[in-house]
């Protein structure tokens, strides 16, 4: 997981608010702490535009002309667009910012607040979106890999992880001990498992994917 | 003005007559029970005076009346010559009885209305809160803007500052946005202050085509989105008036968000449309907002224009208030009147200029 985050791309902020002055600063913030930010005036203008394949971090005004900031953070939750959203409101509405916290919001900060605040909710955000990325990458590559198995691969996969040893799976194939040990040999390689036990993690992620 | 003051106050004319009218009420009873013979129990009828009595007074009056009528059965009881004591007692027994209980019933009601009276004081009182406390929210609301941007400028500049070398260049970008919003800030705070001393308006000559034009691009958006038309009537030489240009887009943009809000709910079928017309009468220049909306709830054509008056959930009820707070302070004079076939019409004049803009 480490390594892979710091393989990740370049972070970027997604800054929604209808207020021309509040994007504004809000960008040139971000820039003085090295984050690259992109500036949006409604949720609709956000959701057209193209998603960049880094880790990213929504910060969403919660109440805006048009398209609500919670109507908004409803829809993503549906969609595929899953991005942490840290809101900012000029109203310190309690009765939305619970229900903005249930709906799985970062933060919920009202206007005018702590520059830090901010800063740290964001780093919060992006973190967790590197570990969503990673999570994501590797569960690909692990499809990828479990794909070029051929059938009967697969099967004796499922005996292994099962736990069951060599001389067992031969027996209930009906194929010779030898020829089990080289397909696991294979199969290991096309896994890319050091051990049996990684073996097994792989087989109970693919699973819970699937579930 | 100059009309006689008679009937002046109708409410104060209704109430003496009500009490002369229970003055001779108690007399009349009075005449009749010491007229008649004492076997007819004629003062049985002041609980009626003490019942009518209700309308009049609150808990003391009433007990003060009940006594008085007492008094005047026992005065009559005495005056009436009677051979036969004892038919006499009994009949006074009983007119004491009778108005005994007739206070106490009229006891009862006063308590009654009273508290009434109380529970509608109280919920009028709770509803002004909300509002006052949705005007608060609303002010905290447009403060909070360029409050949010000066902080976080303010944090943009010293982390440029503090970078090495400084950035002079991007810490003096933020400095100049702190001003500017501190400005605008400002701004919110004068206004909001000007409104609520009513101070005289900074004047210019005003097209007023041009005005309802432009205030009408501002609610573009709005309309389409909810599907509604905005349609003008404007003649071809525009009324020229010397208004505040600021205050006048806000009184035509609230009578625009109004209408547009009175067709809330239409089906696609039956189309939303509003109607801008502007005319010279006389020497004043007219505006009228025209809309096919729900309309008015009847006998509101007045209290539409109180403070924290509201049909609206998310309402404050401020948008007359303030229009008409406008439209006076410049010299005009603003009303609202149910529109043919239906919806509302909202007209407000204007001394018109004879410059030209
Ligand atoms: N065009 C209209 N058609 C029907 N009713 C109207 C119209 N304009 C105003 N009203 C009635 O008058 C009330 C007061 O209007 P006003 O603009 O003062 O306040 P509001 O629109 O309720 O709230 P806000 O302060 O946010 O404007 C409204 O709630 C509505 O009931
Ligand atoms: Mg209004």
């Amino acid at each position: 997981m480490i390594a892979a985050a710091a393989q990740d791309a370049e972070p970027v902020v997604y800054v929604i608010d209808d207020d021309d002055s509040i994007r504004f600063s809000l960008e040139d913030l971000l820039g003085s702490v090295g984050l690259e930010a992109r500036t949006f005036a409604s949720a609709e203008a956000f959701a057209a535009s193209p998603r960049e394949d880094r880790p990213a971090c929504v910060i969403l005004d919660i109440r805006m002309p048009g398209m609500s900031g919670l109507d908004w953070q409803r829809e993503m939750a549906a969609g595929k667009d899953h991005l942490p959203i840290v809101f900012i409101t000029a109203h310190g509405d309690v009765h939305m910012s619970v229900k903005a916290m249930k709906a799985g919001a970062i933060e919920f900060l009202t206007k005018p607040f702590r520059d830090q605040d901010l800063l740290d909710a964001i780093r919060e955000g992006l973190k967790l979106n590197v570990e969503q990325r990673a999570a994501h990458a590797e569960l690909t590559r692990l499809r990828a890999c479990y794909g070029a198995l051929d059938k009967r691969e697969k099967q004796i996969m499922r005996e292994v992880v099962d736990g069951s040893p060599s001389r067992e799976i031969a027996t209930a194939l009906g194929l010779s001990e030898i020829t089990i040990k080289v397909r696991r040999r294979q199969i290991m390689q096309k896994m890319q498992a050091g051990s049996i036990p990684a073996l097994v993690r792989m087989a109970v992620k693919l699973q819970a994917a699937e579930g | 003005m100059g009309l006689p003051a008679r009937n002046r106050d109708p409410q104060m004319f209704d109430q003496r007559l009500k009490i002369l009218f229970l003055c001779a009420l108690v007399a009349g009873v009075f005449i009749l029970d010491t007229e008649t013979s004492y076997d007819v129990a004629a003062s049985g009828c002041y609980s009626v005076t003490v019942l009518f009595g209700v309308s009049l007074f609150r808990a003391r009056g009433v007990m003060i009346l009940a006594c008085i009528c007492a008094g005047l059965t026992a005065l009559s009881a005495i005056l009436t010559h009677s051979h036969e004591h004892g038919v006499a007692l009994v009949n006074m027994l009983i007119s004491v009885l009778a108005l005994a209980t007739a206070t106490f019933l009229a006891l009862r009601i006063v308590a009654v209305e009273a508290e009434a009276r109380d529970a509608q004081a109280h919920v009028g009182r709770l509803t002004r809160m909300n509002s006052l406390g949705a005007l608060t929210a609303s002010i905290a609301h447009e403060i909070n803007q360029p409050l949010t941007a000066i902080l976080a400028s303010g944090n943009a500049g010293v982390r440029w500052l503090a970078q090495a070398p400084p950035r002079m260049d991007r810490a003096q970008a933020n400095f100049d946005r702190i001003v500017t919003e501190a400005g605008r800030a400002g701004d919110i705070i004068d206004r909001l202050r000007r409104l609520a001393r009513g101070d005289p308006p900074s004047k210019t000559l005003i097209d007023l085509n041009a005005a309802i034009q432009e205030a009408a691009g501002l609610v573009k958006a709005d309309y389409d989105r909810s599907g509604a038309s905005l349609e003008f009537r404007l003649p071809a030489a525009a009324p020229v008036v010397l208004a505040d240009p600021v205050q006048i887009q806000q009184v035509l943009h609230n009578l625009l968000s109004n209408a547009l809000e009175a067709g809330d709910g239409h089906s696609k079928r039956r189309k939303h449309r509003v109607t801008l017309s502007c005319e010279t009468v006389a020497d004043e220049a007219v505006v009228t907002v025209a809309d096919l909306g729900v309309g008015l709830p009847s006998d509101a054509t007045e209290k539409v224009f109180d403070a924290f008056w509201t049909t609206k959930g998310s309402g404050i009820g401020m948008g007359l208030t303030i229009c008409r707070s406008i439209v006076e302070n410049h010299g005009g004079t603003m009303s609202i009147a149910a529109n043919r076939p239906r919806g509302a019409r909202v007209m407000f004049s204007l001394p018109a200029s004879t410059r030209t803009a």
